[in-house]
């Protein structure tokens, strides 16, 4: 069987992708870093004008 | 087979329909590039716009490492050859040259280190990349490219001839042939400031010289753009109707 590295074998032997799992992540992660930089920006936009 | 190389390439470039990754990715480097230009609209530094240098630099960093590192799907062939070919495409220079601000953070302040600062505005060019209209203006500049070279071409040597005429016909109106070079521009753009104004007959003469020359000159580029954009747009309108 050939191998694959984002698969596991659970407890009763059925396969599970977490490459679902991985991009919803992937996703979050960008989005919070995107909210972030956003709320930082105009941070320093309206502390840097007062 | 999950190619882990290959997602990563499918997530920097240009998000396509349904890639929710890619899409999220693309946000959030528009929003580094915006959010990187901030400290440019202000006159001091102060925690925030150093927090704002520090993390858009780490995240454009991150970016341009990826994309080096999956240079040999964006160059279309598996070499040592790729990543080098890659890193000398004008979008990778202008990648590499908007990290460079953060040395200015590590260095001791000089006005000439201060002027890192200013390759901040590299940064707009990777909007390119994110947006399907930029796009199609940089595909029009690149069809254009040798009629656009040409009267640029046609501009300077203008500029240069005119400056260098003004100069010698009105000596007392300039401090330096550098104030000629100005006063050619503004005239051939037809802006015309009026802080330097030509008081001999000769000199009014090369200045009206110069304001038909550039209505004339300056209208070609824009001629030449905007049928060149025209065709881009209706060239897209033929594809998706076939």
């Amino acid at each position: 069987m050939p191998k694959k590295n984002n698969m596991l074998i659970t407890d009763d032997g059925t396969y599970v992708n977490k490459k679902d799992t991985h991009s919803m992540m992937f996703v979050a992660l960008c989005r919070v870093l995107t909210f972030a930089l956003i709320v930082l920006g105009l941070i320093a936009f309206i502390t840097g004008n007062m | 087979m999950y190619d882990l190389k290959r997602r990563m390439y499918e997530v920097v470039e240009a998000s396509g329909v349904g890639d929710a990754s890619s899409k999220a990715y693309d946000i959030l480097m528009a929003t580094t590039i915006i959010v990187g230009m901030i400290p440019l609209t202000l006159r001091k530094d102060n925690y925030f716009t150093m927090a704002i240098e520090i993390a858009t630099c780490i995240i454009l960093f991150i970016d341009y490492c990826a994309r080096v590192y999956t240079a040999d799907y964006k160059m279309g062939y598996k070499s040592f050859k790729a990543y080098v070919a890659y890193i000398f495409t004008p979008l990778a220079i202008f990648d590499l040259l908007s990290i460079v601000p953060i040395i200015y953070l590590f260095l001791p302040v000089s006005s000439s280190i201060g002027l890192l600062k200013l390759f901040r505005v590299f940064r707009v060019v990777k909007l390119i990349r994110y947006s399907k209209t930029m796009v199609i203006i940089s595909n029009v500049f690149r069809k254009v490219k040798t009629q656009l070279v040409a009267v640029v071409i046609l501009i300077v040597i203008y500029i240069i001839v005119a400056a260098m005429l003004i100069f010698q016909f009105e000596p007392d109106l300039f401090r330096n042939f550098f104030d000629a070079i100005y006063w050619a521009t503004i005239s051939i753009t037809t802006i015309g400031y009026g802080d330097i104004s030509p008081q001999t007959d000769v000199g009014r003469l090369i200045a009206m010289i110069s304001a038909v020359m550039g209505v004339v000159v300056i209208a070609l580029p824009s001629g030449m753009i905007t049928a060149a954009y025209i065709n881009e747009i209706n060239k897209k309108k033929t594809k998706y109707e076939l």
